[in-house]
C-alpha cells in the first residue's frame, strides 16, 4: 500500500470510529459507554482502536472537535442568507439540534458535563458562553436596528433562549417515537422569538424591564 | 438537606458489613442513592457504591432493594412524594396559580442542588426509550403540560392572556425554560462561575408574568 493510501485509510477509519463514539454517547453518555463497545461497533479491535485513539479522554475531545468543525462549516455555509432575527437566532440556537444523533450527544454530554470531574466539563461551559455571547451580540444588533424591543435586558434574554433551546430539545428526543410525533423545535423558538420583536400591536409583554 | 453533587464525597472502598447504628434507615438509603444518581447519572451508580456511602453491607442494600432499577424507581417515588406535598403546601396556604406554584418550587429547589442534579441527570439519561425511567419522565411531563395547559386554556378564556400567548405553547415554553435553566444553573454552580449563575425561579416567574396582560 501506497504512503498517502495508508494514510486515506487511517483517516477513514477514525471517521468510523468518530461516528460510533457519537452514536453511543448519544445513546448511553460518556461515562457508561467504553472504548470496547466503540470498538466492537467500528468492527475493531480493542487495541485497534487504541491505535487511533489512545484514551476515552481524546475520544470525546475528537468527537467535541468535530462538533465544532461541523458547526464552523454550517455557519459559513448559511451566514448573512436571512437577515430576519428570528432566523438568526434559531440558526444560531438550534443548528445543532436538528440531528437527532447529535441532539442526543449534546443532550447527554451536557448533563453528565455538572460535574467538574467530567473530562467535558470545561468544553460546556466554554461553550455556554460562546453560545451567551453570540445571542447577546445578535439581540443588541437586532435593537439597534429597531428590530428587538428596547425594554429586555438582553443578558437575561439570552440565558432564556439557551435554557430554553436545551429544554426544548430534551423533550424533542424523549417524545420521538411516541403517539403525538416530535413537535416542532423550531416553531416553539420562533413563537417565543415573536414575543420579543417590535410590537405590532398584539405582541405579548416580557416583563425584562431593563433599570 | 441533600449535599451539593460537587462536594459529594468519594465512596469509601470496602463497605464494612453493618452498620454502627444496627438499622439504616430506608430514608437514608434512598437519600444516598438519590445524590448518587444525581452525581453520575444511573448507568454509573452501582448499588455497591450507594451501599458504601450508607456503610451498609452489599447483600444488606439487595435485601431492602432486590435491584438497581427497584431503588431508582423508589428513589423517584421518594422525591415525587416530597415534591407533591410542596406543591400541595404552596397551592393550599398561597393561593397562587399553578404556574407560580411552580415557580415557588423552583426557588425551593435553589437551595438543594442535589435534587436538581438528580432530576437534570436522569431526565437527559432517560431520553432514551430503552432507559428504565424513561416513561416515568414522559408521564412526569405529560401531566405538568397538561396541568399548564389547562391553567392557560383557563386564563385565556377569561381573557387574561397577551393576545397571541398560545395556552400549549405557553405551558411547553414554561418547561422547557426550567430544564434548561437547572442545566445552566448547575454548569454555573459546579465550575464556580457566578457570572454564569442564572437565578432560575427570578427568570422563570419574570416570563409567566409577561404571558400576562
Amino acid at each position: 500500500m501506497s504512503r498517502s493510501a495508508g494514510y486515506a485509510k487511517g483517516n477513514l477509519r477514525k471517521k468510523v470510529i468518530l461516528d460510533n463514539a457519537i452514536e453511543l454517547f448519544g445513546e448511553n453518555g460518556f461515562a457508561a459507554t467504553s472504548l470496547r463497545d466503540v470498538a466492537r461497533q467500528s468492527g475493531m479491535t480493542h487495541s485497534g482502536l487504541l491505535h487511533h485513539y489512545p484514551s476515552k479522554d481524546a475520544l470525546l475531545a475528537a468527537v467535541l472537535e468535530s462538533l465544532d468543525t461541523r458547526a464552523e462549516e454550517q455557519k459559513s455555509s448559511t451566514q448573512e442568507s436571512e437577515p430576519d432575527v428570528g432566523a438568526v437566532l434559531v440558526q444560531l440556537m438550534m443548528r445543532d439540534k436538528e440531528d437527532p444523533k447529535t441532539a442526543s450527544l449534546l443532550t447527554k454530554l451536557l448533563a453528565e458535563s455538572i460535574t467538574p470531574l467530567h473530562p467535558g466539563h470545561e468544553y460546556f461551559l466554554a461553550r455556554f458562553r460562546r453560545i451567551h455571547d453570540s445571542v447577546v451580540a445578535t439581540l443588541v444588533d437586532f435593537q439597534t436596528r429597531g428590530e428587538i424591543r428596547m425594554d429586555i435586558s438582553v443578558d437575561q434574554m439570552a440565558y432564556m433562549l439557551g435554557a430554553l433551546a436545551d429544554g426544548l430539545c430534551l423533550r424533542w428526543l424523549s417524545e420521538r417515537g411516541a403517539d403525538g410525533g416530535p413537535f416542532d423545535m423550531v416553531e416553539v423558538v420562533r413563537r417565543f422569538i415573536g414575543m420579543i420583536q417590535i410590537d405590532h400591536g398584539s405582541a405579548p409583554k416580557l416583563a425584562f424591564a431593563q433599570d | 438537606m441533600t449535599r451539593p453533587a460537587h462536594t459529594a464525597p468519594k465512596v469509601t472502598p470496602a463497605a464494612p458489613v453493618g452498620n454502627a447504628r444496627g438499622r439504616t434507615s430506608k430514608r437514608e438509603i434512598l437519600e444516598a442513592a438519590s445524590a448518587l444518581f444525581g452525581e453520575v447519572g444511573f448507568h454509573e451508580a452501582s448499588l455497591r457504591d450507594i451501599a458504601g456511602r450508607v456503610n451498609m453491607s452489599h447483600p444488606g442494600l439487595l435485601h431492602h432493594f432486590p435491584t438497581k432499577k427497584a431503588l431508582l424507581g423508589e428513589v423517584l417515588a421518594y422525591r415525587d412524594e416530597q415534591d407533591l406535598a410542596a406543591m400541595q403546601a404552596i397551592l393550599r396556604s398561597d393561593q397562587v396559580e399553578y404556574d407560580y406554584a411552580l415557580v415557588r418550587v423552583a426557588h425551593w429547589n435553589s437551595s438543594r442542588p442535589g435534587v436538581v442534579a438528580l432530576f437534570a441527570t436522569l431526565s437527559a439519561e432517560a431520553t432514551s426509550e430503552d432507559h428504565p425511567a424513561h416513561s416515568y419522565f414522559v408521564e412526569r411531563y405529560t401531566k405538568l403540560l397538561t396541568d399548564l395547559t389547562g391553567l392557560y386554556t383557563g386564563l385565556k378564556e377569561a381573557g387574561q392572556l397577551r393576545d397571541n400567548v398560545e395556552p400549549q405553547v405557553a405551558a411547553k415554553t414554561v418547561l422547557a425554560l426550567m430544564d434548561g435553566l437547572q442545566i445552566q444553573w448547575l454548569l454555573a454552580l459546579a465550575s464556580n462561575s457566578p457570572d454564569l449563575e442564572v437565578d432560575m425561579s427570578y427568570m422563570v416567574e419574570q416570563y409567566i408574568v409577561g404571558l400576562r396582560k
